[in-house]
Protein backbone atom coordinates (compact mmCIF):
# COMPACT_ATOMS: atom_id res chain seq x y z
CA UNK A 1 0.00 0.00 0.00
CA UNK A 2 2.92 2.06 0.96
CA UNK A 3 4.69 1.56 -2.18
CA UNK A 4 1.92 2.17 -4.52
CA UNK A 5 1.10 6.34 -2.53
CA UNK A 6 4.99 6.17 -3.02
CA UNK A 7 5.06 5.70 -6.45
CA UNK A 8 1.56 8.29 -7.08
CA UNK A 9 4.19 10.67 -5.07
CA UNK A 10 7.04 10.15 -7.59
CA UNK A 11 4.86 10.28 -10.49
CA UNK A 12 3.15 13.13 -9.83
CA UNK A 13 6.90 15.24 -9.13
CA UNK A 14 7.97 13.31 -12.02
CA UNK A 15 4.84 15.25 -14.21
CA UNK A 16 5.08 18.54 -12.49
CA UNK A 17 8.81 18.28 -13.31
CA UNK A 18 8.45 17.50 -17.17
CA UNK A 19 5.39 20.09 -17.28
CA UNK A 20 7.77 22.84 -16.02
CA UNK A 21 10.41 21.49 -18.42
CA UNK A 22 7.70 21.53 -21.47
CA UNK A 23 6.72 25.06 -20.97
CA UNK A 24 10.34 27.12 -20.84
CA UNK A 25 10.27 29.52 -23.19
CA UNK A 26 14.09 28.54 -24.77
CA UNK A 27 13.10 25.27 -26.13
CA UNK A 28 13.10 26.58 -29.75
CA UNK A 29 15.80 29.51 -31.06
CA UNK A 30 15.12 30.87 -34.24
CA UNK A 31 17.70 30.44 -36.61
CA UNK A 32 17.41 32.72 -39.95
CA UNK A 33 19.01 31.12 -42.24
CA UNK A 34 21.18 33.32 -43.78
CA UNK A 35 24.77 33.29 -44.83
CA UNK A 36 27.46 34.41 -41.73
CA UNK A 37 29.95 38.29 -41.97
CA UNK A 38 32.72 38.03 -40.15
CA UNK A 39 34.55 40.54 -38.15
CA UNK A 40 37.41 42.44 -39.29
CA UNK A 41 40.65 42.01 -37.16
CA UNK A 42 40.96 43.82 -34.16
CA UNK A 43 44.04 46.88 -34.81
CA UNK A 44 45.72 47.27 -31.95
CA UNK A 45 48.32 49.66 -30.67
CA UNK A 46 50.94 48.89 -27.81
CA UNK A 47 52.74 51.06 -25.77
CA UNK A 48 55.36 49.86 -23.60
CA UNK A 49 56.22 51.75 -20.94
CA UNK A 50 57.59 50.75 -17.48
CA UNK A 51 55.52 48.07 -15.88
CA UNK A 52 52.40 49.01 -17.57
CA UNK A 53 51.67 47.52 -21.07
CA UNK A 54 48.74 49.95 -22.77
CA UNK A 55 47.05 48.61 -25.53
CA UNK A 56 44.52 50.84 -27.55
CA UNK A 57 41.92 49.57 -28.77
CA UNK A 58 38.53 50.46 -31.56
CA UNK A 59 35.78 51.91 -29.03
CA UNK A 60 33.70 49.60 -30.20
CA UNK A 61 35.31 46.92 -28.24
CA UNK A 62 34.39 48.36 -24.81
CA UNK A 63 32.96 46.30 -22.04
CA UNK A 64 33.91 43.34 -24.50
CA UNK A 65 36.17 40.52 -23.26
CA UNK A 66 39.16 39.93 -25.03
CA UNK A 67 42.14 37.66 -25.64
CA UNK A 68 45.57 39.39 -25.79
CA UNK A 69 47.77 37.32 -27.06
CA UNK A 70 51.85 36.83 -27.41
CA UNK A 71 53.34 33.64 -29.04
CA UNK A 72 56.31 32.00 -26.92
CA UNK A 73 59.50 30.25 -28.30
CA UNK A 74 58.00 27.06 -28.70
CA UNK A 75 55.28 28.36 -30.89
CA UNK A 76 53.06 28.19 -28.67
CA UNK A 77 50.19 30.97 -27.84
CA UNK A 78 49.60 32.61 -24.31
CA UNK A 79 46.88 34.54 -23.85
CA UNK A 80 45.13 36.51 -20.96
CA UNK A 81 41.49 37.71 -21.17
CA UNK A 82 41.11 41.04 -20.70
CA UNK A 83 38.38 43.56 -20.55
CA UNK A 84 38.12 46.54 -22.52
CA UNK A 85 37.25 50.01 -20.81
CA UNK A 86 37.54 53.10 -22.68
CA UNK A 87 39.25 51.86 -25.34
CA UNK A 88 42.02 50.83 -23.89
CA UNK A 89 43.37 47.36 -21.99
CA UNK A 90 46.42 47.50 -19.56
CA UNK A 91 48.77 44.09 -18.91
CA UNK A 92 51.14 44.73 -16.04
CA UNK A 93 53.40 42.83 -14.27
CA UNK A 94 51.61 40.06 -12.59
CA UNK A 95 48.75 39.48 -15.32
CA UNK A 96 49.75 35.75 -15.83
CA UNK A 97 48.61 33.89 -19.19
CA UNK A 98 45.25 32.22 -18.65
CA UNK A 99 45.80 29.67 -21.89
CA UNK A 100 47.98 27.93 -23.90
CA UNK A 101 47.28 27.13 -27.22
CA UNK A 102 49.37 24.63 -29.14
CA UNK A 103 49.89 24.36 -33.18
CA UNK A 104 50.37 21.54 -35.48
CA UNK A 105 51.20 22.23 -39.21
CA UNK A 106 51.66 26.05 -38.84
CA UNK A 107 48.07 27.28 -38.78
CA UNK A 108 46.12 24.37 -37.34
CA UNK A 109 45.13 24.23 -33.42
CA UNK A 110 46.36 21.02 -32.22
CA UNK A 111 45.36 21.92 -28.27
CA UNK A 112 44.93 23.61 -25.18
CA UNK A 113 45.31 23.71 -21.66
CA UNK A 114 43.64 26.29 -19.31
CA UNK A 115 46.28 27.78 -16.92
CA UNK A 116 43.88 29.41 -14.38
CA UNK A 117 42.31 26.80 -12.13
CA UNK A 118 39.71 28.37 -9.44
CA UNK A 119 42.17 29.81 -6.98
CA UNK A 120 45.69 28.87 -8.32
CA UNK A 121 47.18 28.64 -11.92
CA UNK A 122 49.08 25.09 -13.21
CA UNK A 123 51.63 27.25 -14.67
CA UNK A 124 52.62 30.74 -14.26
CA UNK A 125 53.62 32.74 -17.43
CA UNK A 126 53.58 36.40 -17.21
CA UNK A 127 51.99 37.84 -19.82
CA UNK A 128 53.65 41.47 -19.49
CA UNK A 129 57.11 39.89 -19.76
CA UNK A 130 55.63 37.15 -22.43
CA UNK A 131 54.10 39.91 -24.49
CA UNK A 132 57.76 42.35 -24.31
CA UNK A 133 60.22 39.50 -24.87
CA UNK A 134 57.76 38.23 -28.28
CA UNK A 135 57.62 41.95 -29.34
CA UNK A 136 61.96 42.01 -28.85
CA UNK A 137 62.19 38.78 -30.63
CA UNK A 138 59.81 39.33 -33.85
CA UNK A 139 57.12 37.00 -32.88
CA UNK A 140 53.60 37.98 -33.24
CA UNK A 141 51.76 39.48 -30.11
CA UNK A 142 48.11 41.24 -30.33
CA UNK A 143 44.14 41.27 -29.42
CA UNK A 144 42.14 38.09 -30.22
CA UNK A 145 38.31 39.18 -30.41
CA UNK A 146 37.53 35.32 -30.96
CA UNK A 147 37.57 33.32 -27.87
CA UNK A 148 38.44 29.90 -30.11
CA UNK A 149 39.31 27.64 -28.39
CA UNK A 150 38.17 28.25 -25.19
CA UNK A 151 34.28 29.05 -26.89
CA UNK A 152 33.23 26.74 -29.66
CA UNK A 153 30.26 27.91 -29.82
CA UNK A 154 30.06 28.33 -34.13
CA UNK A 155 31.45 24.79 -34.48
CA UNK A 156 29.11 23.16 -31.72
CA UNK A 157 26.86 24.67 -34.25
CA UNK A 158 27.96 23.71 -37.58
CA UNK A 159 28.54 20.06 -36.14
CA UNK A 160 24.95 19.71 -35.04
CA UNK A 161 23.88 19.75 -38.79
CA UNK A 162 27.16 18.68 -40.88
CA UNK A 163 27.21 14.90 -40.89
CA UNK A 164 30.61 13.68 -40.98
CA UNK A 165 33.94 16.02 -40.48
CA UNK A 166 34.05 18.23 -43.43
CA UNK A 167 32.39 21.67 -41.73
CA UNK A 168 32.16 24.82 -43.83
CA UNK A 169 33.42 26.71 -40.41
CA UNK A 170 36.93 26.03 -39.08
CA UNK A 171 39.43 27.87 -36.67
CA UNK A 172 42.82 28.74 -38.40
CA UNK A 173 45.79 30.77 -37.38
CA UNK A 174 45.88 33.65 -38.79
CA UNK A 175 48.94 35.90 -40.40
CA UNK A 176 48.72 38.53 -37.66
CA UNK A 177 48.97 35.64 -35.05
CA UNK A 178 44.99 35.62 -33.86
CA UNK A 179 43.09 32.74 -34.53
CA UNK A 180 39.97 33.25 -37.01
CA UNK A 181 37.00 31.10 -38.25
CA UNK A 182 37.83 29.93 -41.91
CA UNK A 183 34.43 29.66 -43.70
CA UNK A 184 34.15 27.77 -47.06
CA UNK A 185 30.81 29.39 -48.45
CA UNK A 186 29.52 26.54 -50.89
CA UNK A 187 29.18 23.82 -48.02
CA UNK A 188 27.16 26.22 -45.73
CA UNK A 189 24.03 25.38 -45.56
CA UNK A 190 22.63 28.78 -44.23
CA UNK A 191 21.78 27.09 -41.34
CA UNK A 192 22.75 30.66 -39.13
CA UNK A 193 23.55 28.38 -35.98
CA UNK A 194 26.96 29.98 -35.90
CA UNK A 195 25.95 33.82 -35.73
CA UNK A 196 23.01 33.09 -33.74
CA UNK A 197 25.22 31.28 -30.74
CA UNK A 198 28.34 33.58 -31.49
CA UNK A 199 28.53 35.39 -27.79
CA UNK A 200 30.97 38.05 -29.04
CA UNK A 201 29.33 38.90 -32.17
CA UNK A 202 32.68 37.49 -34.30
CA UNK A 203 30.45 36.22 -36.37
CA UNK A 204 26.89 37.84 -37.10
CA UNK A 205 24.61 37.76 -39.84
CA UNK A 206 24.92 39.01 -43.50
CA UNK A 207 21.40 39.26 -44.13
CA UNK A 208 21.40 38.17 -47.49
CA UNK A 209 20.68 34.52 -48.62
CA UNK A 210 23.11 34.30 -51.32
CA UNK A 211 26.30 35.74 -49.33
CA UNK A 212 27.85 38.73 -50.04
CA UNK B 1 3.91 12.87 26.01
CA UNK B 2 6.37 10.86 25.64
CA UNK B 3 7.28 10.42 21.93
CA UNK B 4 8.10 6.86 20.70
CA UNK B 5 11.22 6.52 18.58
CA UNK B 6 8.88 5.80 15.53
CA UNK B 7 7.10 8.87 16.00
CA UNK B 8 10.53 11.17 16.51
CA UNK B 9 11.74 9.17 12.88
CA UNK B 10 8.33 10.60 11.33
CA UNK B 11 8.58 13.41 12.70
CA UNK B 12 12.58 13.90 11.37
CA UNK B 13 11.39 12.66 7.72
CA UNK B 14 8.47 14.86 7.59
CA UNK B 15 10.84 17.85 8.18
CA UNK B 16 12.88 16.26 5.87
CA UNK B 17 10.55 15.88 3.03
CA UNK B 18 9.35 19.79 3.47
CA UNK B 19 12.90 20.65 2.78
CA UNK B 20 13.15 18.37 -0.21
CA UNK B 21 9.76 19.90 -1.44
CA UNK B 22 10.95 23.52 -0.77
CA UNK B 23 14.03 22.69 -2.95
CA UNK B 24 11.74 21.23 -5.97
CA UNK B 25 9.47 24.49 -5.28
CA UNK B 26 12.34 26.58 -6.03
CA UNK B 27 14.09 24.95 -8.71
CA UNK B 28 10.00 24.91 -10.48
CA UNK B 29 9.36 28.76 -9.24
CA UNK B 30 12.94 29.44 -10.71
CA UNK B 31 11.31 27.62 -14.26
CA UNK B 32 15.11 25.48 -14.36
CA UNK B 33 13.73 22.20 -12.82
CA UNK B 34 16.77 20.59 -14.40
CA UNK B 35 18.96 22.16 -11.93
CA UNK B 36 17.41 18.85 -9.07
CA UNK B 37 19.40 16.70 -11.55
CA UNK B 38 23.39 17.94 -11.20
CA UNK B 39 24.96 15.95 -8.09
CA UNK B 40 28.05 18.44 -7.90
CA UNK B 41 30.66 16.13 -9.93
CA UNK B 42 32.84 19.73 -9.68
CA UNK B 43 33.56 18.76 -14.06
CA UNK B 44 32.77 22.06 -14.88
CA UNK B 45 34.47 24.34 -12.49
CA UNK B 46 38.07 24.43 -14.04
CA UNK B 47 36.58 24.62 -17.75
CA UNK B 48 35.41 28.38 -17.02
CA UNK B 49 38.29 30.68 -18.31
CA UNK B 50 36.75 33.31 -15.94
CA UNK B 51 37.05 31.30 -13.23
CA UNK B 52 33.28 31.05 -12.79
CA UNK B 53 31.97 27.88 -10.60
CA UNK B 54 28.91 27.08 -12.78
CA UNK B 55 27.30 24.78 -9.51
CA UNK B 56 27.18 28.57 -8.68
CA UNK B 57 24.27 29.31 -11.31
CA UNK B 58 22.60 25.59 -10.18
CA UNK B 59 22.51 26.74 -6.46
CA UNK B 60 20.99 29.85 -7.13
CA UNK B 61 17.99 28.13 -8.89
CA UNK B 62 17.83 25.27 -6.92
CA UNK B 63 17.42 28.66 -3.87
CA UNK B 64 15.52 31.00 -6.33
CA UNK B 65 17.74 33.55 -5.11
CA UNK B 66 19.66 35.93 -7.88
CA UNK B 67 22.02 37.20 -5.28
CA UNK B 68 23.29 34.22 -3.90
CA UNK B 69 27.46 34.28 -3.94
CA UNK B 70 29.99 32.28 -6.12
CA UNK B 71 33.10 31.99 -7.21
CA UNK B 72 34.57 33.86 -9.64
CA UNK B 73 38.20 33.95 -9.73
CA UNK B 74 39.66 35.24 -12.53
CA UNK B 75 37.46 38.17 -13.28
CA UNK B 76 39.06 41.07 -13.97
CA UNK B 77 37.78 44.66 -14.27
CA UNK B 78 39.19 48.00 -12.21
CA UNK B 79 38.11 48.65 -8.77
CA UNK B 80 35.77 51.74 -9.15
CA UNK B 81 33.60 49.27 -11.33
CA UNK B 82 33.75 46.58 -8.92
CA UNK B 83 32.13 48.53 -5.91
CA UNK B 84 29.10 50.04 -8.49
CA UNK B 85 28.25 46.64 -9.35
CA UNK B 86 28.41 45.44 -5.64
CA UNK B 87 30.38 46.90 -2.85
CA UNK B 88 30.26 43.27 -0.84
CA UNK B 89 31.76 41.76 -3.69
CA UNK B 90 34.94 39.93 -2.47
CA UNK B 91 37.71 40.74 -4.75
CA UNK B 92 41.52 39.45 -4.18
CA UNK B 93 44.18 42.00 -3.55
CA UNK B 94 47.86 42.14 -2.47
CA UNK B 95 46.49 42.18 1.22
CA UNK B 96 44.59 39.25 0.52
CA UNK B 97 40.75 39.09 -0.29
CA UNK B 98 38.38 41.73 1.17
CA UNK B 99 34.90 43.31 -0.41
CA UNK B 100 35.16 45.94 -3.07
CA UNK B 101 34.07 48.45 -0.35
CA UNK B 102 36.84 47.92 2.42
CA UNK B 103 39.10 48.26 -0.45
CA UNK B 104 38.32 51.08 -1.94
CA UNK B 105 37.10 53.08 2.06
CA UNK B 106 39.86 51.08 4.44
CA UNK B 107 43.04 50.21 2.03
CA UNK B 108 42.91 53.04 0.23
CA UNK B 109 43.64 51.69 -3.07
CA UNK B 110 43.32 53.20 -6.40
CA UNK B 111 39.57 53.41 -8.02
CA UNK B 112 41.35 52.58 -11.48
CA UNK B 113 43.65 49.73 -10.25
CA UNK B 114 42.20 46.78 -11.77
CA UNK B 115 41.30 43.77 -9.77
CA UNK B 116 40.95 40.04 -9.53
CA UNK B 117 37.53 39.00 -8.14
CA UNK B 118 36.89 35.82 -6.22
CA UNK B 119 33.38 35.81 -5.28
CA UNK B 120 30.68 37.69 -6.63
CA UNK B 121 26.69 37.54 -7.08
CA UNK B 122 25.07 34.92 -8.96
CA UNK B 123 23.37 37.66 -10.93
CA UNK B 124 26.79 39.74 -11.64
CA UNK B 125 28.74 36.31 -12.18
CA UNK B 126 26.27 35.90 -15.12
CA UNK B 127 26.95 39.72 -16.62
CA UNK B 128 30.81 38.62 -16.76
CA UNK B 129 30.24 35.04 -18.40
CA UNK B 130 31.36 35.37 -21.87
CA UNK B 131 28.84 32.66 -22.58
CA UNK B 132 31.26 30.57 -24.39
CA UNK B 133 29.40 27.09 -23.19
CA UNK B 134 32.38 25.20 -22.13
CA UNK B 135 30.74 24.60 -18.39
CA UNK B 136 27.88 22.84 -20.46
CA UNK B 137 30.36 20.98 -22.68
CA UNK B 138 32.16 19.79 -19.57
CA UNK B 139 28.86 18.52 -17.84
CA UNK B 140 29.15 14.47 -17.66
CA UNK B 141 24.86 15.02 -17.74
CA UNK B 142 24.73 17.92 -20.84
CA UNK B 143 22.60 20.04 -18.60
CA UNK B 144 21.85 23.38 -19.73
CA UNK B 145 23.51 25.79 -17.71
CA UNK B 146 23.56 28.35 -20.15
CA UNK B 147 19.76 28.64 -19.98
CA UNK B 148 19.96 29.48 -16.22
CA UNK B 149 22.85 32.14 -17.26
CA UNK B 150 21.05 33.73 -19.72
CA UNK B 151 17.98 34.48 -17.19
CA UNK B 152 20.03 35.24 -14.66
CA UNK B 153 21.61 37.65 -16.77
CA UNK B 154 17.70 39.48 -17.21
CA UNK B 155 18.08 39.77 -13.38
CA UNK B 156 20.59 42.46 -13.03
CA UNK B 157 21.03 44.84 -10.52
CA UNK B 158 21.28 48.22 -10.56
CA UNK B 159 24.54 49.85 -10.32
CA UNK B 160 25.32 51.94 -6.88
CA UNK B 161 27.95 54.64 -6.31
CA UNK B 162 30.76 54.15 -4.19
CA UNK B 163 34.01 56.76 -3.74
CA UNK B 164 36.47 57.47 -1.04
CA UNK B 165 34.46 60.09 0.74
CA UNK B 166 31.46 57.15 1.77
Amino acid sequence: MLSRTALKISFIILALTMAAFLIQKTLQQDFPGNYPKFAAPVNANFEFAGQHIRIGVPSELNDLRVFVFAYDSRGHMQAVVKAVEDGTIEVSEGDFSDIDVGFSQGNQIAGFEILKRMDSYTRQVDMAKALREANENGRQIGIQRCLYPVCTRCIDGCRSVIYGGDLPLEMRKSEDGAIVPVYSKGKCPRCGKCFVWCPVNVITTSGSLVGK
Amino acid sequence: MKWSPVKFNVAIMGILAVFLITIVANALASRQPWVLFCYKCKACDSSCILGIDPQGFVDAALAGDPRVYIYATNVRLRLSKAAAIDPNMVIVTDGGKVTARAALNELRIDPATEIVTYQVQARNAAQFCVRCGACERSCVLGLPLLRAINQLRDQKAPEVKVSHAQ
